[in-house]
C-alpha cells in the first residue's frame, strides 16, 4: 500500500536523513508526486493519452528508486503505480476534472520531460520550471479579442469570398467575444454549456450586426465564427488514442467531440428559430 | 479567376490557422509552422476539388497530407505533433455542415437535415480515416530532416 507523504510537510533535513538513511520511500513519494503532476498538468491542457503515460514513465524510469513503474491514463483521471528498490509498492490516482486548450503548457512538459529523464536536469530543477510552467500565461483581452474578429473574417472570406460578408463577419465576431470574454459567461466550467451558450451569442450578434450590414447573408456570418468552436483537439486526440489501442480514452473523447457538436447545434438553432418567426429572417 | 480566388483562399487559410494557433496558445516560434500546416491542408483540399476530384476523396487526401507535414515538422522543430495538427485541421472541420443542420431542420426540411447531418458525420470520418492512416505508420519514417527548419535539442 502507498505510504505516501505530503512534500511540503518535509524540510531539508528530512530529506537529508531519507537519503543518507537509505530510506527511499521519501524519494520514491517525490518521484511519483513530481511524474504524476506533470501528467495531469499535461492531460488538463490537451495531451494524448499514450503521451500523458509515455511522460510519466519516462520521469519514473529515470529515478534511480525505481524497479518497475506502470501508468494507465484515461480521459478523466491517471492511475500510477511505483515498486521502490526496498519493494514497497507506491501507488497514486489523479482526477481530471476539466480539460482545456493550451498547447504551449504541452511542448514546454514535454521538453521538461525529456531533459529530466536524461538526467540533464536535477530534481530541483526540474521542479522549479515545472512551477513556472504551471503558472498559465493568459492572453490580453485586448490581444484576444480583434484576434477572435480576424479568425472569423479570414474564415468568412474563405466561405464565401465576399469583402462585405468578411467586414461584417469581423465585426459580429468582435461583438460576441466582447460580450463572452466581459461576462461571467467564461467563468463556466462545463465544455459544453459554455460550446452551447457562445454558438447562441454568436448567431444573436450576427443577426444584430446584419442591421448594419443588411445584404449580408447570416449563414456567412455564423458559420465563419462557430468553426473555431468545431472540436479539433477532441478528435485529433480521439483518433490518435483509436490508433493507439487505448479504445476507452478514444471511446470517450470522441463522443465528447460529437456532444460538443451537438451542443454547436444546439446553440445555433434555438436563437435561429426564434429570430425567424420574429423577423421572418430568412436563413439557410 | 477560379483559381486567383482559390489562392487567395489558401492565403487566408494560412491567416486562420495563425489566429487559431494563437488563441490555441501554441509556443511563438512555431507559430509560423502552425500556419503552414493549415495552407497546406487547405490547399490539397481546394486543389482537388479543383481538378474534379468527389468531397470525401479530397478530405481524406487533405487529412493524410496534413498529419503527414505534421509528423515531418514534429520531428524537425521537436515539439509534440499536436501543436501542428490541431490547429492545421479546422480549416476542413464541418462548421458549415453544423449551421446547415440546423437550419433545415428548423425550416422542417428533415430530409436536407439529414443529409447534411450524415455529410457532417461523413466528413468527420473521413478525417479521422486520413490521420489514422497516416498514425499507424511508424515514426521513424516520418525522421526526414528538413534543413533550415531542424533544430537541434
Amino acid at each position: 500500500m502507498s505510504d505516501y507523504v505530503k512534500p511540503n510537510k518535509i524540510n531539508k533535513d528530512t530529506i537529508e536523513a531519507c537519503e543518507i538513511g537509505g530510506n527511499c520511500s521519501y524519494l520514491a513519494n517525490r518521484d511519483l508526486l513530481f511524474a504524476i503532476d506533470i501528467g495531469a498538468l499535461m492531460l488538463a491542457n490537451g495531451g494524448e493519452t499514450s503521451r500523458v503515460e509515455d511522460t510519466i514513465e519516462r520521469i519514473l524510469n529515470s529515478s534511480e528508486n525505481c524497479v518497475k513503474c506502470s501508468a494507465l491514463v484515461r480521459f478523466t483521471g491517471i492511475i500510477v503505480s511505483y515498486i521502490d528498490t526496498e519493494y514497497n509498492t507506491h501507488t497514486m490516482v489523479e482526477r481530471i476534472t476539466s480539460v482545456k486548450t493550451n498547447l504551449t503548457i504541452i511542448s514546454e512538459l514535454n521538453g521538461l520531460c525529456r531533459l529530466y529523464s536524461k538526467g540533464l536536469i536535477s530534481y530541483e530543477v526540474a521542479h522549479a520550471k515545472f512551477e513556472e510552467i504551471k503558472i498559465e500565461k493568459v492572453l490580453k483581452k485586448r490581444l484576444t479579442i480583434p484576434l477572435y474578429g480576424v479568425r472569423s473574417c479570414l474564415f468568412c472570406f474563405m466561405i464565401s469570398g465576399s469583402l462585405l460578408s468578411t467586414v461584417a463577419s469581423f465585426f459580429a465576431s468582435v461583438l460576441t467575444y466582447a460580450i463572452v470574454e466581459n461576462s461571467p459567461i467564461r467563468k463556466i466550467s462545463s465544455g459544453f454549456m459554455i460550446v452551447m451558450i457562445k454558438s447562441f451569442v454568436v448567431v444573436v450578434c450576427s443577426v444584430f450586426t446584419l442591421l448594419f450590414f443588411q445584404k449580408v447573408p447570416i449563414s456567412e456570418l455564423v458559420i465563419a465564427a462557430i468553426i473555431p468552436l468545431v472540436p479539433g483537439l477532441e478528435t485529433v486526440t480521439g483518433v490518435r488514442d483509436l490508433v493507439e489501442g487505448n479504445f476507452l480514452s478514444a471511446t470517450a473523447r470522441l463522443l465528447n467531440a460529437f456532444l460538443i457538436g451537438i451542443s454547436i447545434a444546439i446553440g445555433v438553432g434555438i436563437p435561429l428559430a426564434f429570430f425567424q418567426n420574429l423577423m421572418m429572417l430568412q436563413i439557410g | 479567376m477560379e483559381l486567383f480566388n482559390l489562392i487567395l483562399k489558401i492565403i487566408a487559410a494560412f491567416g486562420a490557422t495563425i489566429a487559431i494557433s494563437i488563441t490555441m496558445q501554441v509556443p511563438k516560434k512555431e507559430i509560423f509552422f502552425s500556419g503552414l500546416t493549415g495552407a497546406i491542408s487547405y490547399a490539397t483540399y481546394g486543389f482537388l476539388l479543383y481538378f474534379d476530384f468527389s468531397t470525401t476523396a479530397a478530405v481524406i487526401i487533405a487529412a493524410i497530407v496534413l498529419t503527414t507535414v505534421s509528423r515531418i515538422l514534429a520531428y524537425n522543430r521537436k515539439n509534440p505533433v499536436t501543436l501542428f495538427l490541431v490547429p492545421g485541421f479546422i480549416p476542413l472541420s464541418p462548421g458549415s455542415l453544423i449551421y446547415y443542420t440546423m437550419s433545415y431542420a428548423i425550416n422542417g426540411d428533415t430530409q436536407m437535415a439529414f443529409i447534411n447531418f450524415s455529410e457532417a458525420m461523413m466528413r468527420a470520418g473521413c478525417i479521422a480515416l486520413g490521420m489514422s492512416f497516416v498514425f499507424i505508420i511508424e515514426h521513424r519514417f516520418y525522421k526526414i530532416k528538413i534543413p533550415f527548419i531542424y533544430k537541434k535539442r
